[in-house]
C-alpha cells in the first residue's frame, strides 16, 4: 500500500495497472528490445539467469519449508556435534547431499540459521559447501576436465576448506546484530497456527518471494555486466599468474551457475589452470546474484561483510590449493 | 505491498514460467532438458499462491486476513516487502517481451573443443549410414580428441548457421552448458566444392551441410559436398 491511500489506490490496483499497460505496449516493447542488440542480449541473459535459477530456488524453498516444519532450530542444535568446530565440519560435509545451484542453498541456510546461536556458523558453512561440492557439480567438473582428476580434487578440497574456514570465521568474529532480516515470527511452529501443511506453504511462500525478488537484482546485474564487460577481456589478460587470478575473481560478476561453470572454465584454454581453479571455487561462493540474495535473506550489514570476506578466503585457499596440486605454471 | 498483491505476483511468476514452458520459448534461455523442472516449478509456485489465497479467504477476506492473524507481524516487520515489486520485471519480460535467442555476436568467441591438454581417447564409432547427422560440438570434440579417427574418410551432416568472415564462410552453432549466460560459439570452416564456390549466404542463414571433416587447429574444416537451406531449428542452441 503506497502513499496514495486517500485515493484508495492500493498495491493491487497499481499491479493491475502496470500489467495492463505492459500488455497494451507489449508488441512495441518486443520490437524495441529485438531491434537493439545490447537490450536484446541483456534481456536474454536476464531471462536465462532467472529461468535457470528458478527450479533450484523452488527446490530450495521446498527444503526450507520442510525445515520450518520438521527441524526447528532447537532440534537442529541437538543433532549437531557439541563443539562448534566439529559442527561446522559436519555441516560442510552435509553440503555434499543437496544437489542444486547456489541460489537454492541461500533460503535453506537462512532457515537453518534461525536466530543465529549455535547453528549459525554451521548453516553458513552449509550455504557455501552445498553448491560447490555436491555430486552434480563434481561430475560436471570431471566431465569438463577429462583426464585431470587433480582439478576435481582441488576444486572439492578448496571449496570445502573455504566453507569450513568461513564457518569458523563466523563463529569467532560474527555478530548477531548484522542479521537485520528476520523470518516471519508467527508462521513458524507457533502453537495453533494451523496444520503443518499451512506452515510449510507459508514458509515456502515467504522464502520464495524474498529470494526471488533479490534474484531479480542479481540477474539484472549479471545481464548488465554481460553486456558492458567486453567479451574478449578474459582471454587477453593471461600473461601473469597474479593478473590471471585477479581477473578470474572479477569474472565472478558473470554469475554463472555452479553446475555449468566447469565447462566455461575448461574452455578458457588461454588461462592457466590455477586461475581457472580460483574461478571454480570463488564462483559458487560469491557472485553478484548471491550478494543480492544474501542481503535479502540475511540483511545488508551481513552481506557487506560476509561476501568480501568469502571472496578473500576463497581466492587465497584456491590459489594455495592450485599451486600445491596443479603446479604454478601448468 | 499487501499480502494479496504478493500472492498475485507469486501466481503470475508461476504462470509466466508455465507459459514459456508450454510455448517452448524457454529454449531461448536454458537447455531443453530443464523442461520437467520448469513445469514442476510452475506447478509449485501456482500451488503455493493458490494455497495462500484460499487460506486468506477462509480466514476472513483477502484484504486483512494475513495481518489479522498476526497483529505484531507489522509492528516489528523488519524486512520491507517493497522489494517484491521487482518480480514484476521477470513477469513482464517473460510474458510480454520474450527477448529473442542470443545472436552469435553475443556468445563468447572461444572454440569449445580446444582444450589441448585433454587426453585423446577412442570415441565410439559414428552411427551407420552414408552421412550420419552429428551436432557441431560433437564434430569439434571428435576432430580434436578422437584417437580412433572416426571422422576420417566419412561424410557427416551438420546443421548450423552462416557466419561470414574475411577469408570465407563458417558454419556455427551457439552452445550453452547451463543457460544462455554461458553461451559460446562453436564453428567450423566451410570449404570445398559446394562450400567455397557456392553462392555466398547471408549471415545467420541456416544450412544443412553434408561433407567430410578435416582436422585443423584451432578450427577444423568441413569440405562440403551438398548444401541445403533449412529453417531455423526449434531449439536455437546446440
Amino acid at each position: 500500500m503506497r502513499a496514495a491511500r486517500g485515493l484508495r489506490v492500493g498495491s493491487m490496483e497499481v499491479l493491475v495497472f502496470c500489467l495492463v499497460a505492459f500488455a497494451v505496449s507489449g508488441a512495441w516493447l518486443r520490437a524495441g528490445v529485438a531491434g537493439n542488440a545490447m537490450l536484446a542480449t541483456a534481456g536474454t541473459v536476464f531471462c536465462a539467469v532467472f529461468v535457470q535459477a528458478l527450479p533450484f530456488l523452488g527446490l530450495g524453498v521446498v527444503v526450507s519449508g520442510l525445515i520450518a516444519v520438521f527441524v526447528p532450530p532447537e532440534r537442529l542444535v541437538r543433532w549437531l556435534p557439541r563443539r562448534s568446530e566439529t559442527a561446522v565440519l559436519a555441516a560442510g560435509l552435509a553440503g555434499a547431499a543437496l544437489p542444486g545451484c547456489e541460489c537454492g542453498s541461500v533460503p535453506v541456510a537462512r532457515r537453518l540459521f534461525g536466530d543465529g546461536g549455535a547453528a549459525g556458523a554451521a548453516a553458513l558453512t552449509f550455504m557455501l559447501a552445498a553448491p560447490a561440492i555436491n555430486p552434480v557439480v563434481v561430475v560436471a567438473t570431471a566431465v569438463a576436465f577429462p583426464g585431470q582428476p587433480k582439478m576435481v580434487i582441488a576444486r572439492v578440497g578448496a571449496s570445502l576448506l573455504t566453507a569450513v574456514a568461513m564457518g569458523w570465521v563466523w563463529s569467532r568474529w560474527g555478530r548477531a546484530e548484522w542479521i537485520t532480516r528476520r523470518l516471519p515470527p508467527n508462521a513458524l511452529h507457533g502453537p495453533g497456527t494451523g496444520s503443518k501443511w499451512l506452515v510449510f506453504c507459508e514458509a515456502a511462500r515467504h522464502d520464495f518471494l524474498q529470494a526471488a525478488a533479490y534474484l531479480v537484482v542479481g540477474a539484472a546485474a549479471a545481464a548488465a555486466l554481460h553486456v558492458l564487460v567486453p567479451p574478449g577481456v578474459l582471454e587477453r589478460v593471461v600473461s601473469h599468474l597474479v593478473v590471471g587470478v585477479v581477473v578470474m575473481a572479477a569474472a565472478v560478476s558473470l554469475a554463472i551457475c555452479s553446475e555449468g561453470d566447469a565447462f566455461v572454465a575448461s574452455s578458457l584454454t588461454m588461462v592457466p589452470l590455477v586461475p581457472r581453479l580460483v574461478f571454480l571455487v570463488v564462483g559458487p561462493a560469491v557472485d553478484v546474484k548471491l550478494l543480492a540474495m544474501q542481503s535479502g535473506m540475511f540483511g545488508r550489514a551481513f552481506a557487506a561483510r560476509f561476501a568480501p570476506a568469502t571472496l578473500v578466503v576463497a581466492t587465497a585457499i584456491a590459489t594455495v590449493a592450485g599451486v600445491l596440486l596443479l603446479g604454478g605454471s601448468a | 505491498m499487501k499480502r494479496e498483491t504478493e500472492n498475485t505476483l507469486l501466481l503470475l511468476v508461476g504462470l509466466s514460467i508455465g507459459l514459456i514452458t508450454y510455448t517452448g520459448v524457454f529454449t531461448r534461455y536454458v537447455k531443453p532438458a530443464l523442461l520437467p523442472w520448469l513445469a514442476a516449478t510452475a506447478v509449485l509456485l501456482v500451488g503455493l499462491a493458490l494455497v495462500a489465497i484460499v487460506a486468506d479467504i477462509r480466514r476472513g477476506g483477502p484484504g486483512h486476513g494475513g495481518h489479522d492473524q498476526d497483529p505484531d507481524h507489522q509492528g516489528d516487520h523488519s524486512h520491507r516487502t517493497g522489494v517484491v515489486w521487482l518480480l514484476v520485471v521477470p513477469v513482464v519480460l517473460l510474458i510480454f517481451v520474450t527477448p529473442p535467442a542470443l545472436r552469435p555476436q553475443a556468445a563468447a568467441r572461444s572454440a569449445t573443443s580446444a582444450s589441448s591438454d585433454a587426453l585423446r581417447h577412442a570415441f565410439p564409432p559414428l552411427p551407420p549410414g552414408r552421412a550420419p547427422e552429428l551436432s557441431l560440438p560433437e564434430v569439434l570434440v571428435r576432430s580434436a580428441h578422437d584417437s580412433s579417427g572416426s571422422l576420417t574418410n566419412r561424410l557427416v551432416t551438420i546443421t548450423g548457421f552462416v557466419l561470414n568472415e574475411r577469408d570465407g564462410m563458417d558454419l556455427a552453432r551457439i552452445v550453452i552448458f547451463c543457460c544462455a549466460a554461458d553461451a559460446q560459439l562453436a564453428r567450423i570452416h566451410l570449404r570445398g566444392p559446394a562450400g567455397g564456390g557456392a553462392p555466398r549466404f547471408a549471415d545467420n542463414t541456416w544450412l544443412r551441410v553434408e561433407g567430410g571433416v578435416t582436422s585443423g587447429a584451432p578450427i577444423p574444416t568441413l569440405d562440403a559436398v551438398t548444401v541445403t537451406r533449412v529453417d531455423a531449428p526449434a531449439n536455437p542452441y546446440a
